[in-house]
């Protein structure tokens, strides 16, 4: 389970989140929804603890900044980096040892080769494409079995054959009840994805929608009904960045 | 913390493995090789004809470094500035389930290394150099091997992970470092009211019981003057201070608390280096973690093709606050004043004057590294390689500005200097105009060894294939200037120089406009 109580981020005397709180919970997959500049960027920055914030977030009941919640938790984040000089398996060994995970070397040969990073293994960090590092960085993610999972845009870079990959990893981790956050543009590429929606604008959550709420009524249609700007999001625009 | 060792350890061998594989490795290796063993020698020798070979005169050293090292440390740790992260370390170590000060001691290992190394280098300078004694050695090891990286260590973790501090507590501390270091600059004043300014009483300055009673960077250098120079009451009393101190900021900084706030600012930190390393790899000038701000302006579009590019380059500039002029405009104007004093008041350099402003203008040309302006931005733009208009056209509108530059930049040499020592006018609008012909070539050089071996060799291979080739541009053009010496005065050798420029200038941008028929060859 995911929460987030009375979250507000300011950058300077910018506000860019302001009072913010939602929940996601166990075996639930919720996308984080807005325009550009919505505070989406900074609500996923918050909860994997890499800026300051006023506020509370819990990781499966556990302050979101301690080591036992992020013992628990994986992040995905927007822009991937890699070390230059560790080879792709070389990340997979450190986020292993990092978060104490044990994991068979048939179990990470299957995960390498649904992302077809198998033959790729020995690359160091420096030789890969962008769509590779994202490849990358959703294995490490995925290898330490996490309870919940942050994924921020997370289908940017990849090939129509990792796409499909990743949603059907999504509904594997849905099935194990596993607590899955997806901020995303790309309406499209999350319509059969998603348990629960929350439509931001201007640092404030202005719609929360669940699928059983909704039925059969488009995301996209609720989406452009709250937000009456359709020129702020496209199916696969750019991503958002605070 | 076997975490970040592995993670260490793996980064290093891997570095290595890919260093190994790569000629230039060796090159530097022999270098360094060269140095190491030449150094050593030769500062034998002239440290013993100056005697300065004694344990006293290491402290001097030490101390030295001392100053120039710990407070600037202290306060880019209380800026939360000191420690540099990568991209990769927000990335992977940020979100992990390591403790955030495991996370900064990773970033501070490769500081701790460094450390270790100049510490021994040191060692071995003193044993070789100023004949230190064994438990010399031992008592030098304890302190700036164990005392100095726990304290230095302590305080980075406490600088940067106290939370407790806030925005407040921390301008507390930077103010406090700042403080320290006006108490130096204090005493230094007053050792120089007592006993002027001489190699001498700067020495005295430095083994001064003021210098070392000022707290923490004071007290280290009493420690350095304990070991190397004697017990005084002064030394002892600040040592044992010293001692206290690291190991009560050592308690403080294992006791606290960190939850991670520090990230933020490391991520921030993180971002900005690499956005200058970027920039500084493709020879841009950039200044950390400072965006350049741009007012509101206009142009007037004349013509077409490649010129546009031409009233682009014009548009940013006159949105820029100083247009083209930074600070080496001003830096130029203040070192032709200089020199323009230092020769026209010294009898002895008359003769010479007429070639000050030659001079000075070849040393800038040939030893000042390159910086890319605008123009190199517009060659690694595709849009440059998509405009319908000739290479050449492309590369002359590209640079145009550029020559304009050189243009500012000589008149900013030569006038002053030139006014000052009483250089006739024509002589100086000549070096102006030899000076815009080096600069020329120079730039074309730029892109003709980019395009030549940018993809074969580094940084270094290339600044030193274009030294190269700009010791043969200068070479040529000193050829010009001795034939036009001979045939008349210094005015027909500035022709003769100016006439062969002109004529490589334009054989180089000729060639570096065939080059640039792809955009790979700019890339």
């Amino acid at each position: 389970m995911l929460e987030i109580m009375n979250l507000t981020k300011k950058y300077g005397k910018t506000l860019a989140v302001d009072n913010v709180s939602f929940l996601v919970p166990d075996g639930e997959i919720g996308i984080l929804l807005g325009p550009n500049g919505a505070g989406k960027s900074s609500i996923i920055k918050s909860i994997a603890g890499l800026v300051r914030y006023d506020g509370q977030v819990k990781i499966q009941g556990l302050p979101g900044k301690t080591i036992a919640a992020k013992k628990v938790f994986a992040y995905v984040p927007e822009i991937p980096a890699m070390y230059d000089a560790l080879t792709v398996r070389e990340h997979i060994d450190f986020i292993l040892q990092a978060y104490q995970v044990a994991a068979t070397n048939e179990e990470i040969e299957r995960l390498l080769e649904r992302f077809e990073l198998l033959d790729k293994q020995d690359k160091l960090g420096n030789e890969l494409s962008k769509g590779m590092m994202q490849k990358v960085s959703i294995c490490c993610a995925l290898v330490v079995k996490p309870q919940v999972i942050l994924l921020d845009e997370p289908m940017v870079g990849l090939d129509p054959a990792a796409i499909k990959e990743l949603k059907a990893v999504v509904l594997e981790l849905k099935s194990q009840g596993v607590t899955v956050l997806i901020s995303t543009h790309m309406l499209e590429m999350v319509k059969e994805l998603w348990d629960v929606t929350f439509v931001m604008e201007k640092g404030h959550i202005i719609g929360t929608y669940s699928k059983d709420m909704v039925g059969a009524e488009n995301l996209e249609d609720l989406f452009f009904q709250v937000t009456s700007r359709p020129e702020d999001i496209s199916q696969d625009g750019p991503s958002d960045t605070q | 913390m076997a975490t970040i060792w592995n993670l260490y350890k793996r980064t290093v061998r891997n570095g290595i493995k890919r260093a190994i594989k790569k000629p230039i490795t060796y090159f530097y290796l022999a270098l360094i090789l060269f140095y190491a063993f030449c150094i050593p020698f030769s500062m034998k020798v002239l440290l013993e004809e100056f005697r300065l070979n004694t344990p006293a005169d290491m402290a001097t050293v030490f101390t030295l470094v001392v100053f120039w090292l710990l407070p600037a440390n202290l306060i880019s740790y209380a800026k939360r500035k000191g420690l540099l992260y990568k991209n990769a370390d927000v990335h992977f170590l940020f979100s992990a389930p390591i403790s955030p000060k495991m996370v900064l001691i990773y970033a501070h290992l490769r500081n701790i290394v460094v450390g270790i190394v100049v510490c021994f280098i040191f060692l071995a300078s003193g044993i070789f150099l100023f004949h230190i004694t064994a438990w010399q050695v031992l008592a030098y090891i304890a302190v700036v091997l164990i005392i100095d990286n726990l304290m230095e260590g302590s305080l980075m973790v406490m600088l940067y992970g106290a939370e407790w501090l806030g925005e407040k507590g921390r301008k507390i501390v930077i103010g406090v470092s700042y403080l320290l270091l006006a108490a130096f600059v204090v005493l230094a004043f007053i050792a120089y009211l007592q006993d002027g300014l001489s190699l001498e009483s700067v020495v005295k300055y430095l083994h001064s019981d003021g210098v070392q009673c000022v707290p923490i960077v004071g007290w280290y250098i009493g420690a350095i003057h304990l070991i190397f120079m004697g017990p005084t009451t002064v030394n002892i009393v600040v040592t044992v201070l010293f001692v206290i101190f690291s190991l009560l900021v050592f308690v403080i900084a294992w006791k606290m608390p960190c939850s991670g706030d520090y990230y933020e600012d490391a991520m921030k930190f993180a971002e900005d280096y690499e956005e200058l390393r970027l920039k500084k790899l493709e020879g841009q000038t950039a200044r950390l973690g400072k965006k350049e701000k741009y007012g509101k302006a206009q142009v007037v579009y004349k013509g077409g093709g490649a010129k546009a590019i031409f009233y682009k380059q014009l548009l940013e500039y006159k949105k820029s606050k100083f247009f083209f002029f930074d600070t080496t405009t001003l830096i130029m104007v203040g070192l032709s004043i200089f020199l323009g004093y230092t020769f026209g008041t010294d009898p002895d350099t008359e003769s010479l004057r007429e070639f000050v402003i030659p001079a000075v203008m070849a040393y800038i040309v040939f030893c000042m590294s390159s910086v890319q302006g605008k123009w190199g931005k517009e060659l690694k733009s595709p849009y440059t390689f998509l405009l319908p208009d000739t290479p050449f056209r492309k590369l002359w509108y590209a640079t145009l500005w550029e020559h304009v530059k050189s243009f500012i930049c000589g008149i900013a040499i030569a006038v002053p200097c030139g006014i000052i020592l009483k250089v006739p006018v024509l002589q100086i609008a000549l070096s102006v105009v030899a000076y815009v012909c080096l600069m020329a070539c120079k730039l074309y050089n730029t892109v003709m060894t980019e395009a030549l071996v940018g993809r074969t060799l580094g940084n270094m291979g290339k600044q030193l294939f274009q030294m190269m080739l700009q010791s043969l541009v200068i070479g040529v053009g000193v050829m010009g200037a001795v034939v036009g010496m001979m045939i008349g005065a210094i005015e027909t050798a500035y022709i003769g120089m100016i006439v062969i420029l002109v004529l490589v200038t334009f054989g180089l941008m000729t060639a570096a406009a065939g080059c640039f028929q792809r955009m790979e060859s700019a890339e």
